[in-house]
Order: C-alpha cells, then structure tokens, then sequence
C-alpha cells in the first residue's frame, strides 16, 4: 500500500480501516489499479518518479460522511484532495496538487436535490454531471438549459469551483458567477452554508447570492479552505429562438477597430451568446468548428492559399493578405450568438451588422434564426454546449488531421488573460512567437485568437501537446514557465492551470511582496491549522509544508 | 490471430476471457458476461470490416462517427447500470479515450487493447497490451480486422502458429493510423 508523505504506515493503516468504516470497504480503494483511475491522464510527467499521484481514494455518499473523513484525516494528518467528478483534464484532471494525498471523490453525492423551474435554478451535489442534469431535464420535459463546457463529462460543482466556462449567456457561461449559495464541509468537520443558506429555513437560498455582510464564495474556489457539498446555480431557460451571425474581416489590421464594437455590442446586450473567433485565411478554426475539423479531412483549400502559408511572420504576409482580398476569404471572422425572441435576435443582429460596416470591405454570413424546439437537423448544425447539450465530440481532439498532424498524449491548457482589444491581440502573439524560438518548442497556431468566455477581457487558450517524448515533455514544461514568466512582465497572468504550474503562477500574482498569497496562507492558517486539505492547489500550501518549499 | 489462449498466455483480458473461454459468446453467453455490443466507426474501412464481421457472427453492433457521445448517452449509460456485459469495438484511439472515462465512471475497465498501426506501404503491425508492456503479434492478412473481430466476439479459431510474443513496445500514441481494438467489461 502507497502511504502519504509524513504519515506513519501503520497511521495511514489505521486511517484506512476508519475510512472503511465510514464509507464501507467497498468505495476506499487503495490497489494500483484503482489508484490508476486517479492518476492525470494528460500529465506531461506521466510514468516519471515525479508524477503526482494518489495514496488511496475514498468516495463518500453524504455529507455526514465527508465530516466524519476530515475528522479522521485531521487525527492522523492525512492530506485530502477533493474532486467532484474529477474530469479536470488538461488542469491537473483527478490526480492531487500535493502527491500521495487521498483523494476525496465525490462521484457518488450525485443527487440532484431541487430544480426550480419558474425561477430557474438547481441546487445539486458535487458528483452530478452535466449528462446527468441534461438527462433529469430531457426525462422530465423540463425546459431549462444547462450550460456546459466543451466535454459534458465533468460536474456543475467541479467546474464552477475551477471557475471554468461554458458557452451560453455571460452570467451563466462564466460557471463560478452563475452560482448561488453554496454549502461547505470546513476543515474542522463543521458544515457552513454562504449567502442566504445561513438563515436557518432560508427561502432565497438559490436566488441571492451575497446574503448579509463579506461575500465569502470566492475562496472556495480555485482554493482549498473547504469541501464543497451543495451548489446552487441559475439556469438558462430555453428562449424562444437561437440565431448565429458571422463577421467576416478581410485585413490583418482590422482587430482594433473590430474590438471596439464587439465590446459595445456585448456590453450593450446586443448579442448575448459567446463571441468566437477564427481565421478562414490562417485556417483557424472557430471553437464551435473544432469538432468538426478535427474529425474530418480538414479544410479543403488551395494549393496555392496552402504554398502561402508558409511564410508568415506573426501570421501575416501581404501576399495573403491579397489573396484572401481577391478571393473573398476572411482575415478573421468572428461569430456572434443571439438567445432571444425570433423578431428581436434578428434585428438584433441587423443592428450589430450596421455598427461593424464601419470597418472596411467587412462581410457578413447571415445565420438562420431556429425557434425552439430545434429539429434534429437544426442541432446537427449547433455546437452542442451553445444549446445545453452535453457531448464528448471534442476529445476527437488527440486524432490526427490535417490541422493536428502530430497527434498527442493530451494537452496542457496555456490560457492568460489579456485586455480586451486588438493591440494586446497582436502583442501576445509577438511573445508567443519570441518564446517558441527562444524555447524550440512549436506552438498551436501560427497566430492565437482570443476566446471570449468571460466579459470584459480575453483569454488566449493555447493546448501544449504532451507526448510520449520525456525529453519533449520537459520542453514543454520548460516553455510553459517561460511563457508564464514573461506574461507575467507583461501584466498578464493565467486564470488557471494545470497543478504542476499553480506555485509558479500564484508567485506572479506578487504586488506587494505577495500580500495575495500572504492572506490566502493566513486564511489557510485560520481555517485548517494541520493542512488536510488540498496542500499547494493553487500555490497555497499549509505552514508545515510551507517552508520545506520555499 | 490473436487466440484465447494466446491472450491467456499474456495474462490479460481476465475478465473478458470467461465469456470467450473455448465456445462462441453468443452461442453460449454466460449470464454474468456477455457481449453487448460491438461498436465499429463508419468513416474507417478495416473499423466498418470488424463491424460487419461481427455482425454475420450475430453480435450486435453499433457504429459511430468518431464521437462516442450518443452510444454511452443513450445506450451504454443504461447498460452499465443494470448488467455487466462488455462491450467490444474498433476504433480511433480517441474514441476509445473518451469511452474508457465514461467507463471507469460506471466502474468498467479496458480488460482488452490491441493496437493496429499501419505503416508506410500500407502494411499493418499489431500489438496487444499485456503486463508490463504491449506484445507485438503477426496477422499479415488484408482480412485482420475480421480476425479481429472473430476472435473478440468469437474466439472459436484454433491458436495461430503466427502468434508470439516479440519485445515489449511503448504505449500507443493517438495517431490517424493507429487503430485499438478494444473490450471493456465489469471490472
Ligand atoms: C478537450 C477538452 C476541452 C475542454 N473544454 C473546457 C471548456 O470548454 N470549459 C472548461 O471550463 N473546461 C474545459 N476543459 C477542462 C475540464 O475538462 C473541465 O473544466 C471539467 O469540467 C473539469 O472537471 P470536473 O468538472 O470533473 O471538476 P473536478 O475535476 O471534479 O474538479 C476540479 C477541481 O476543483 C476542485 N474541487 C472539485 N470539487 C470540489 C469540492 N467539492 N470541494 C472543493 N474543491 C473541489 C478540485 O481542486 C478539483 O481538482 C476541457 C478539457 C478538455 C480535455
């Protein structure tokens, strides 16, 4: 049997035999096999002595379960690491942030405790998955719309507290806001409930999120000061139609001004679903088109479009540029998402065309408006999370295609955020390709576009290959802390990232000799004084590990 | 091609093997083990060939398009819930990646992996994972996704001199020319 760093084997034995007892022998696993399933799919250290990995699982079904667990975990100072349906992939997936602790798996609180149709919320347990929410609303005729991220595998609970993303609406898609009230397990053992859950017999408990005095949610996410029982969120109700424009932007130099209107439309309510963009020209996709050019023979274009890709310098050369002007192939393009009444998404759209004709030779594909409830021939067309459906289409992503020609073990996700306008667009691309040739590592696209989950800002996603290569890997890796590093002096940062990354990027985070982490660590101090729970997730580590670190 | 007591002689596929042990799956399924489905991806001929040889053998196939989405939502999702037959295909290693994380949800394992890589020329190589690496094994045949798939729904054919264990390889790298031959059963 694996033991935790720091624990006495016949501690840790004695821990398991209590686990056992709380939860039955069947659900603590602690064979290679099981442990397996805990290990991180995508780690670009897999199979290396350095790989984190679990000691042992334990899977609870109730909430007197997992008090009676960190009760036991604080006798014998068991590290903890909690997942909910543990589909973290390319951000650390099931495996712990401090190696050898047990996971504390979640799958099995899977009970979707209330749905609320008027008022569209739902309050569920951390091991409900989006199939499974999509499916209690499919089997019930229920029409609210659960927003989901690309994969519909992993959990409402999980996700938010990664504060991850989805597609539809901006307070809905950005997972962590769409949350209301939430119910936690402390450290202590003792069961908490934030915003209106703590009036005993709350009756707004889903549908006000701040309650009296500090608003504490956030740092219980991207964090590890409890473990997260209950979560309420808002849910999109189905609308009357769904519509898809796309802007067509023929120059390189047209993403400022683009911007700029995108920003007042989006900031306006003009369109209300996520922007996303591409390139015809560069032949980057769409997000929504992923799927569909991963499975497929790829884009099919010309041999002389093909000969001048060739050479670019940060995606641009004025020949191609021409080309695409002679032939009428987008620079860039970028899709608009309109949820709302037939008559008025239309017009909406109409409206957002009329502000974008200030830019130049701009062209337009007009989309259809599709009422509810959409045929099946209409949801052949959709990018599935766009409309509340869960699905696995992505994970076509390790196959080989035209636009994938060196297939991978998996991908670690690179996603800083940067400011919302054009300029930053083509400056962290300048970076980008600076650290590729100082690095030697090659990187996805020729030029990255933004993804436009959250308002207000963008994220520019890169997936850095993992390979069966060691020596590749490490390459990777060492790109990566280049990458954070020199975002960094930028003022950029990443809003999240695979575990191996969290203590570089939290000691980015440095105003003022890191008073950020200096108050997460006297949180942590404060609320779990012998550090069972998630030692290092996201750069914060308990005061007995805590030195040995720095 | 690959035979029962070839697989046996690896040490591996355990819980796939007593459906399999000596007669016909489908002739005689065992109550606690039995095919229920093999799963073929119609944008892939050697894929559609297993699909179809199973088939004449009456196993009950299913084809995807890649995306394993529909046949764990609406059907597997069910199934491993309420019985512990396995399910066998032929697919992209991407595929098999996405249904082996739904699988290990519903407490399944990959019980059986046999990699086909064509190379240049067309030539296929084969190799099935074993304890401690993967084995490579001889089927020079245009026709080895139908052995294949006999000897995954059947394994009724006798052991094949072609058949021995070579060095130990690395584990497969998702690629267009790789295909996994796979069954997942009860853990
Ligand atoms: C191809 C691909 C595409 C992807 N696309 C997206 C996307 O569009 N959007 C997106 O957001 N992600 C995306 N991901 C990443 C990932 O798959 C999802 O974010 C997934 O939902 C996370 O897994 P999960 O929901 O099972 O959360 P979990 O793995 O259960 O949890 C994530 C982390 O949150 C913490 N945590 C979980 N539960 C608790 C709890 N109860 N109490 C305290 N802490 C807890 C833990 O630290 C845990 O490691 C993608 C991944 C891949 C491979």
């Amino acid at each position: 049997m694996r033991v935790p760093p720091g624990v006495t084997a016949s501690d840790f034995a004695a821990a398991i035999k209590q686990f056992q007892a709380i939860v039955g022998a069947d659900w603590v696993f602690t064979s290679d096999e099981d442990l397996n399933t805990y290990r991180d799919f995508y780690s670009p250290l897999r199979g290396e002595p350095t790989e984190r990995v679990a000691s042992a699982a334990v899977a609870p079904t109730t909430v007197e379960e997992v008090q009676a667990i960190l009760k036991v975990a604080n006798q014998y100072s068991i590290p903890i690491y909690t997942i909910s349906t543990g589909r973290n992939l390319g951000y650390g997936g099931s495996a712990p942030s401090y190696s050898g602790s047990v996971v504390l798996d979640l799958k099995r609180m899977n009970r979707i405790l209330e749905v609320n149709v008027p008022n569209a919320y739902v309050l569920v347990e951390p091991g409900v998955s989006y199939f499974d929410l999509y499916r209690y609303f499919q089997d019930k005729g229920i029409k609210l719309w659960v927003d989901c991220p690309d994969p519909g595998w992993g959990g409402l609970i999980g996700n938010a507290l990664e504060r991850g993303s989805g597609y539809m609406l901006p307070g809905i898609r950005n997972h962590f806001q769409a949350h209301c009230g939430m119910e936690v397990v402390l450290a202590n053992g003792e069961v908490m409930r934030t915003g209106m859950g703590a009036l005993p017999n709350a009756k707004t408990w889903q549908e006000y999120k701040t309650g009296f005095g500090p608003f504490i949610d956030g740092v219980f996410s991207q964090s590890n000061f409890g473990v997260v029982t209950k979560m309420g969120f808002w849910m999109m109700p189905e609308p009357d139609a769904y519509l898809k424009g796309k802007i067509l932007l023929p120059r390189y130099k047209d993403l400022p001004a683009f911007v700029e209107i995108l920003n007042y439309l989006e900031n306006t309510r003009v369109f209300n679903g996520t922007p996303d963009f591409g390139s015809p020209l560069l032949v980057n996709p769409l997000i929504a088109d992923w799927p569909e050019m991963l499975q497929g023979d790829g884009p099919q274009i010309s041999p002389e479009h093909l000969a001048l890709l060739k050479n670019l310098k940060l995606g641009y050369s004025p020949e191609l540029e021409e080309y695409g002007l002679k032939n009428k192939i987008g620079y860039w393009e970028c899709s608009l998402t309109f949820y709302g009444p037939a008559k008025a998404i239309w017009e909406q759209w109409e409206y957002a065309k009329e502000k974008c004709r200030a830019i130049p030779d701009v062209a337009f594909e007009d989309g259809e408006v599709y009422k509810t409830p959409f045929t099946p021939e209409q949801i052949e067309k959709i990018h599935l999370p766009e409309i509340g459906i869960p699905s696995l289409q992505n994970f076509v992503f390790g196959a080989r295609s035209k636009l994938n020609p060196n297939p991978t073990h998996g991908h670690l996700w690179f996603a800083p955020i940067i400011p919302r306008n054009g300029e930053a667009i083509y400056e962290i691309n300048k970076l980008f390709a600076e650290v590729a040739e100082d690095m030697g590592v090659p990187i996805q696209f020729s030029f990255a576009l933004p993804a436009c989950y959250w308002e207000r800002s963008f994220i520019v996603i890169n997936g850095f290959s993992v390979t069966e290569d060691v020596k590749q890997n490490q390459k990777t890796m060492a790109m990566y802390t280049e990458l954070v590093k020199r975002c960094a002096a930028k003022g950029w940062a990443e809003y999240r990232s695979t575990t191996l990354f969290h203590d570089e990027i939290m000691s980015e985070y440095s105003f003022n000799n890191h008073a950020l982490l200096r108050f997460h660590e006297t949180v942590k101090d404060a609320v779990d004084p012998k550090g069972i729970l998630s030692a290092g997730h996201y750069g914060i580590w308990p005061k007995h590990l805590r030195g040995a670190r720095k | 091609m690959l035979t029962r007591r070839d697989m046996v002689k690896l040490g591996i596929a355990s819980a796939a093997i007593p459906a399999m042990a000596g007669k016909a799956v489908f002739a005689a399924p065992s109550a606690a083990v039995r095919l229920h489905k093999v799963v073929y991806d119609a944008r892939i001929p050697a894929s559609v060939a297993f699909g179809n040889r199973a088939q004449q053998l009456g196993a009950p196939v299913e084809a995807i398009n890649g995306d394993v989405t529909a046949l764990w939502f609406n059907d597997l999702h069910f199934m491993w819930r309420n019985s512990k037959a396995s399910v066998a295909g032929l697919t992209r290693p991407s595929s098999l990646f996405a249904l082996e994380q739904m699988a290990h949800l519903a407490g399944r394992r990959v019980v059986f992996r046999a990699e086909h890589r064509t190379q240049a020329g067309g030539i296929c190589t084969h190799r099935v994972a074993a304890p401690g690496g993967f084995v490579a094994f001889r089927d020079a045949s245009p026709y080895w996704p139908a052995h294949m798939a006999q000897s995954i729904v059947r394994h009724a054919a006798p052991v094949s001199d072609h058949m021995r264990a070579q060095s130990m390889i690395a584990a497969p790298a998702p690629d267009q020319n790789v295909l996994i031959s796979w069954i997942i059963a009860a853990a």
